[in-house]
């Protein structure tokens, strides 16, 4: 390679491609930061926490007043509001109960804080028609915290239930309050905020804790064992884990009470032919659900509809001792939950899968 | 580098009228181009005037870069640009004084 000619020459070319250099390191300097700055400014913005740790979430419904509970920010900044569709408003008071409201109504409900909606639902009161047509969910052995749980969580908030109603097995393995969430309230928050989640206690829930810090989160009657509720002309009787002489007594009581509309029993370990409960429950009730065997299944045992909606989300741990009942005029091991559309003319009680396929469906005729 | 100085100079000039007739935030539009455009061309400022070492001229081209990124935001558009200007000028003419010695120690 020959020696250039003029020096000086060389040295103003060797400027000019330096300027060049510097001038497209400038250019890539303005790229980057100006990438930096969308994604932070419009990938990566930033939306604000979650300033709940749990709910909001709906403990209680009744035909005039309705209760929200939530755990997180400092009470005295949130704003619980419920709005009717007549555009009437109402204040919840600081403990998040709401009075004064019409019956059979759905009500938006806002969570503020700090001035700030953070979380949104709607409830329904219940109605004070004895002729109201009321739809619920069922489901029993979920509490696991799955993608299975959360898929079946997401089906009952589709079908708007008016309250949920379970069969017992809220938590795996115990219902500790540190799994509390883990197990029931993330996978089952949407529907949660919309829908009472109305809890039978299951053997693992009871097991250590007596399931008290369940009951005191979800703020059932008394132990939350045992008790009725009640939601428009739905009659629900919560009998508990198993079969015993407490449980007999309960139902016995309760059941001799009259309730001219639909009127269901929840009691964890289904029954089994032969059992002293059979002959309290026949007639009295419309189905029982129960759990504890980890399938959806439907039995009528000693002329009692026995609903098993225990595919909630834990799963069988091993199909052998998860076998179909022998009697089981439906049973499946896929992941679902139940509906029951109830009135005073019948009711139709459905199995759900978690693809929201109706996999079994029976009509139940009024008392 | 005159013709980057120049250049500069004229943007400094466009963004600067712009801020005194145009608007906020309608200005941004000027604003930002010349910005974007001066702050890449003070890149090859900086680079011609540190070699050979001008020392006015390169304290000018480095603090045309800042204000460049300023020149960002739609406000104080005009007194920014005419920073910009103003800072072109001086080194412009510190540049010319200092020539000749430059041109000599590029021959030597």
């Amino acid at each position: 390679m020959a020696a250039p000619a003029d020096p000086a020459r060389l040295v103003r070319r060797l400027r000019i491609a330096l300027v060049g250099v510097a001038m497209l390191l400038g250019l890539t300097l303005v790229l980057v930061l100006g990438v930096l700055f969308y994604w932070n400014a419009y990938l990566l913005g930033d939306r604000g926490e979650d300033p709940f740790t749990r709910g909001p979430y709906v403990v209680g419904l009744s035909e005039t007043t309705a209760s929200v509970r939530l755990l997180g920010p400092d009470p005295a900044r949130v704003a619980l509001t419920a709005v009717a569709p007549d555009g009437t408003e109402v204040e919840a008071s600081p403990t998040g109960d709401f009075t004064g409201l019409a019956p059979g109504t759905r009500y938006l409900w806002t969570a503020a804080v700090d001035g700030i909606g953070q979380a949104s639902g709607s409830f329904r009161t219940a109605p004070d028609d004895p002729d109201a047509e009321v739809v619920f969910g069922v489901i029993a052995d979920y509490g696991s915290g799955s993608e299975h749980q959360y898929a079946v969580g997401r089906g009952l908030d589709a079908i708007d239930p008016a309250f949920v109603l379970t069969a017992g097995d809220n938590s795996y393995l115990l219902a500790l309050p540190q799994l509390l969430d883990r197990n029931i309230f993330r996978p089952l928050r949407g529907v949660m905020g919309e829908a009472q989640l109305v809890v039978g206690l299951g053997d693992h829930d009871t097991f250590a804790t007596d399931g008290r810090f369940l009951v005191e989160a979800v703020e059932s009657p008394g132990d939350g064992l045992r008790y009725t509720y009640d939601y428009g002309p739905v009659r629900v009787v919560v009998l508990g884990v198993d079969e015993d002489p407490a449980t007999i007594a309960f139902a016995k009581a309760e059941l001799a009470k009259p309730w001219d509309g639909p009127r269901f029993a929840v009691l964890h370990t289904p029954l089994q032919p032969g059992d002293a409960l059979n002959g309290v429950l026949k007639g009295k009730v419309d189905a029982v659900f129960s759990g504890h065997l980890h399938r959806c299944e439907r039995r009528v045992v000693d002329g009692v509809l026995v609903i098993v909606a225990g595919c909630g989300g834990q799963g069988p741990g091993d199909e052998a001792f998860t076998l179909e009942s022998g009697d089981a005029a439906f049973s499946t091991l896929d992941y679902g939950f139940v509906r029951v559309t109830a009135s005073r003319t019948g009711s139709a009680i459905e199995t759900i899968d978690e693809s929201g396929r109706v996999r079994d469906r029976v009509e139940v005729p009024p008392r | 580098m005159t013709a980057l100085r120049a250049i500069i100079s004229v943007l400094a000039l466009v963004a600067g009228v712009a801020g005194l007739l145009i608007p906020q935030p309608e200005v941004f539009a000027f604003s930002s181009s010349a910005a974007l455009v001066a702050f890449v061309v003070g890149c090859g400022a900086v680079a011609a005037d540190a070699l050979p070492l001008r020392r006015v001229p390169l304290a000018c081209s480095v603090a045309t870069l800042p204000l460049a990124v300023l020149l960002f935001r739609p406000f104080s558009v005009a007194p920014i640009a005419f920073a910009i200007l103003a800072l072109q000028v001086v080194a412009y003419g510190a540049a010319r004084r200092a020539g000749p010695a430059v041109a000599a120690a590029v021959r030597a």
